[in-house]
């Protein structure tokens, strides 16, 4: 397993060329070993052969020689029927080796002696001396080595034939000092030892002369070799002994010349090999260092004169250059995108966070230097990025945040940014919207005051009535406490009841007028619906009644709520039923529903009114945008309106009502866990 | 590249090449060659076949040649001068020269091994303590002279029946000869040849010799290389006197001699190739024993029809015929 991981970490260069390397290798040593073993056992076969050959040539040649005066002899003996004399010089002629012949009695005395050295005749008469000793060998007529006067080397051969119808020995003294001499004297090349023995296994001619006249053993040396051959003429038996090392030396020079030619074979092959291997592997490395310059520098090109293929690989350097090409043009782009973004986010006044996965946090733009601020900054988005999973992650989410630390009022706006799977990254822009904010408030604040102005009179006489019916029953109880009579207890109670009812009237006016008006910041509570929208009602029912319009307010359920700021929630209430009060004709009816639909609150404020022209539908949320007259509106209720919704959360629209007029639908998040 | 490539290929072949040359390079084997004269040149030739034969590369041996000239001062000059860088193997050629190295190598306590090719009477002129074991060191091949001067002299009577008396020529300046003379006179005893000797010594001119008046004689003459290098006239003297001649080796037949008996000089050398093998093979020269000749040829001049019914054609089955003018 190691060796695997560690074949993964090594360069493909590397690899090829080890493989290559090996694969040229290994089969030329393995088929080379093969064919060595196969070869050395038959070349050893047949050194071994040939050695005992080249014994038994010499072997033949000597015995062959032997048998020539065998036969000269059988010649000599026929002529001699005619003319000894001459068949004998005759044969001494043709037989250089042979140095006396001798006619012997049957007893040994010598009749006739013709020698080539000494005189013949001269022991005429004598008895023939070898004849005591003579042993003839068995089964032949040669006697075994003997040495002459002269001490070379002799052997004799007697032979008893008719000679004129009378028995006739004939013995021969044959010289075999040249025989012998020549066996002793043969150049044989390593370390060969060529020697002859005789029938009593004693060494009679041997290379080197010491060891003559020993006897002769087989070797018991493992490392010696021996090669016989009988020479049967005379039972001799020539004998060839080499060391093992030296019989097959030509085994050993085969090997190294083979080994060496193996070496060359093996280094020609590698060479090629690895010349492949460089070829096949270059460009691929020329690639790979090529891609990673191409990450530093995207104008990286593969020039044709280090790659020119025409392969698999040339189309892949050319893909390369194109990639690298465009690659450069992306950049380039990139580049000019990156400096316009990075322009316009200069001059942006915002702050631009990338949040990756929900935790980690990229300033891309930081226009603060207060730590603490960036600290709280981030632990706000990290709430608020939990909210993100439970409302819709698809949706941009913009949320105000007011730093209690530095009063100041920041505007997150998540966007969603969905690389690939992951759904955890956003693109966080926060904007520091205190000042639009407090804009927003006066603007607001004014809108306020401005409906406040419209409700005026109304609140005015709202308040009037009750006065009216307070000062009526004050008067008359003065009156009556004056007159001597004075005022009856329970007369007095039932004055004082209708002043207290006309008091708390007029408080509550006065308070929902004063809270209606004060400048608040946002709060978030619960809203409960139904309070808040009779309280709402209560503040224009003026205005309702001077129009003679009547309203019916229908809630689902009894207990609705949403959340956020009451006050906030009351104004929209406020501008949304003024504006349907405007539209609506005399004696109309506006209707007022909310109900759960889902997971929302949906509240709905339709009237019968003149409805919203199409030319003015896509203009009515615009800021100062009004279609009453100069100093009946100031055109920043629906878009204030609009504004708070959003706050809220939740969403406005306007929807044509089918009976004419107009229906408002707003929409708001239910609250999960209702505060009871 | 492809040059570098080429080159190195190159390098890798011719370096394989030299170290195979050197490996198989080996030292030769040093052999200095003395002779007193261009006679023994046959000798030589005897040498290289054998060796040949042997199956020797002529190529293993390295041959310095040391011809005397038959100036004996020039040997004494030759001799020192020629071994001042040692051989592995000294070869003599003749008597005279094989006595000369032997003395120079004892006074030079120079052990260096000698073979002589074709000499008479080794034991007799003390180069040799015995045939069998020589001692000291020094072996060869003895051309059997001295003993086969008796076979000559029957030889010599066998072929020419007739002649009455034979003159023995010999140098008594040389022991070889002395000794011949010492085994003519006993075989002449032996044989009842009535014999006349005479001394080169003597008669360098060979005038007297000219003058002898031996009618029906013969004429033997005796090893010394006096008497070879005088072949030629001697056989002339002969040829004059009507005298039956009988030398010792071919070349004597081929300078006008009627008969020689004796193994000839290229045999000589041929044989003494063994003796070069031994040696070359590690034996020491001590140990190996003094050779005869493998061979003794009995040669009749093809003139010797001129002597048709005098001559015994009995021994002619054991004789080659040398017609002279040819090289057959």
């Amino acid at each position: 397993m190691k060796i695997f991981r560690l074949l993964e970490k090594t360069p493909i260069r590397n690899k090829v060329l080890t493989f290559g390397i090996i694969m040229s290798v290994v089969p030329v040593i393995l088929i080379s070993l093969y064919y060595l073993s196969f070869i050395q056992v038959e070349l050893k076969d047949k050194i071994s052969q040939n050695q005992l050959l080249v014994v038994q040539n010499l072997a033949y040649e000597m015995d062959q020689q032997f048998k020539e005066i065998d036969k000269k002899e059988i010649l000599l003996y026929e002529l001699m029927e005619n003319n000894n004399e001459e068949a004998i010089y005759q044969f001494l002629k043709e037989e250089p080796s042979i140095e006396e012949v001798v006619v012997l009695t049957n007893e040994g005395t010598i009749q006739k002696s013709y020698h080539r050295f000494l005189l013949n005749d001269q022991n005429k008469g004598m008895h023939w001396k070898p004849w005591d000793t003579l042993l003839p060998i068995e089964g032949g007529k040669n006697s075994k080595v003997h040495f002459n006067e002269f001490e070379q080397p002799i052997i004799y051969s007697i032979s008893t034939i008719q000679l004129n119808g009378e028995p006739c020995t004939i013995a021969l003294t044959i010289q075999v000092q040249k025989l012998l001499g020549r066996i002793q004297s043969l150049h044989i090349e390593n370390n060969e030892l060529v020697y002859l023995i005789d029938e009593e296994q004693k060494i009679i001619a041997h290379q080197n002369v010491s060891q003559l006249s020993n006897h002769f053993s087989p070797t018991t040396n493992e490392k010696v070799v021996q090669f016989t051959a009988p020479i049967k003429e005379n039972n001799w038996t020539l004998v060839l002994e080499q060391e093992k090392l030296f019989t097959y030396e030509p085994i050993s020079q085969l090997i190294n010349h083979s080994i060496l030619v193996i070496l060359i074979l093996l280094l020609i092959v590698s060479i090629i090999s690895i010349r492949a291997g460089m070829y096949f592997t270059e460009p691929i490395v020329v690639l790979k260092k090529a891609m990673g310059e191409l990450k530093s520098n995207p104008s990286t090109r593969i020039s044709h004169s280090v790659i020119n293929r025409q392969d698999e690989l040339g189309d892949l350097t050319n893909s390369f250059n194109e990639m690298s090409q465009a690659i450069q043009q992306k950049t380039l782009l990139l580049k000019k995108e990156t400096e316009k973004l990075t322009t316009i986010i200069q001059g942006i006044q915002a702050d631009f966070i990338f949040i990756e996965k929900q935790s980690i946090f990229h300033w891309l733009k930081c226009t603060t230097d207060n730590m603490e601020v960036k600290h709280l900054l981030e632990e706000e988005l990290k709430k608020l990025l939990i909210d993100v999973e439970e409302i819709n992650p698809l949706k941009n989410l913009v949320k105000k945040l007011l730093l209690d630390t530095t009063n100041q009022v920041y505007q997150f706006k998540l966007f969603p940014m969905f690389l690939e799977e992951d759904k955890d990254n956003y693109l966080v822009m926060i904007e520091d919207i205190t000042e639009s904010n407090n804009l927003e408030e006066k603007l607001i604040q004014a809108d306020k005051l401005s409906a406040l102005g419209m409700m005026a009179s109304g609140f005015a006489h709202e308040v009037n009535n009750p006065l009216t019916i307070i000062s009526v029953y004050t008067e008359d109880m003065l009156d009556q406490l004056q007159e001597e009579e004075g005022v009856e207890k329970v007369d007095l109670l039932a004055y004082l009841e209708k002043v207290e009812v006309n008091v708390k009237r007029c408080k509550k006016i006065t308070t929902n007028l004063l809270n209606f008006s004060r400048p608040t910041n946002w709060v978030n509570e619960q809203i409960d619906l139904k309070t808040e929208l009779e309280n709402t009602l209560f503040l224009v029912e003026h205005e309702l009644k001077r129009k003679k319009l009547t309203y019916s307010l229908e809630l689902s359920e009894d207990r609705l709520f949403i959340q956020g700021d009451k006050w906030k929630f009351m104004q929209v209430i406020v501008n949304l039923l003024q504006n349907a009060i405007d539209a609506s004709y005399i004696g109309s009816k506006i209707s007022i529903k909310a109900f759960e639909q889902k997971e929302q609150i949906v509240i709905q404020i339709m009237d019968k009114g003149m409805g919203i022209p199409k030319e003015h539908q896509k203009k009515i949320l615009d800021p100062f945008y009004t279609t009453k007259p100069q100093g009946k509106g100031t055109g920043l209720g629906l878009f204030i309106t609009y504004h708070i919704i959003e706050r809220f959360g939740g969403n406005m629209e306007f929807i044509p009502n089918k009976e004419k007029g107009t229906k408002v639908v707003l929409t708001f998040s239910k609250i999960k866990n209702e505060l009871v | 590249m492809k040059l570098k490539w080429l080159i190195f290929f190159l390098t890798i072949i011719i370096t394989l090449f030299l170290f195979q040359n050197i490996s198989s390079n080996e030292r030769a084997f040093v052999v200095n060659i003395y002779m007193m004269n261009d006679e023994r040149t046959e000798k030589l030739d005897g040498i290289y076949e054998g060796l040949k034969n042997l199956g020797y590369d002529l190529d293993l041996f390295e041959f310095h040649l040391f011809n005397a000239k038959d100036d004996r001062i020039l040997l004494d000059e030759m001799i020192p001068s020629s071994l001042s860088t040692l051989p592995d193997l000294i070869v003599t050629l003749g008597g005279y020269e094989t006595m000369e190295l032997k003395k120079y190598l004892k006074n030079e306590q120079l052990n260096l091994p000698v073979i002589f090719v074709g000499i008479a009477a080794t034991q007799e002129v003390g180069i040799v303590q015995g045939t069998l074991q020589p001692g000291e060191q020094i072996s060869g091949i003895t051309n059997h002279q001295t003993i086969l001067s008796a076979k000559r002299l029957e030889l010599l009577h066998t072929l020419v029946p007739t002649i009455e008396q034979t003159i023995v020529l010999y140098d008594s300046r040389l022991e070889v000869s002395k000794l011949s003379l010492e085994v003519v006179k006993t075989a002449a005893n032996t044989l009842h040849i009535p014999i006349v000797v005479h001394d080169l010594a003597t008669d360098s001119t060979l005038k007297q010799l000219e003058t002898l008046s031996i009618p029906n004689g013969g004429l033997l003459t005796l090893p010394a290389y006096t008497i070879e290098s005088s072949s030629e006239k001697i056989a002339q003297i002969a040829k004059k006197n009507n005298w039956y001649s009988m030398g010792i080796v071919l070349n004597d037949v081929k300078s006008g001699f009627l008969f020689s008996y004796g193994t000839s000089f290229y045999q000589q050398g041929y044989q003494s190739a063994r003796f070069i093998s031994k040696v070359y093979q590690g034996n020491l020269i001590n140990e190996l024993p003094i050779e005869l000749p493998d061979s003794i040829e009995l040669i009749i001049n093809k003139k010797v029809k001129e002597h048709k019914g005098i001559v015994n054609e009995d021994l002619f089955p054991l004789a080659t015929f040398y017609e002279m003018g040819s090289d057959n």
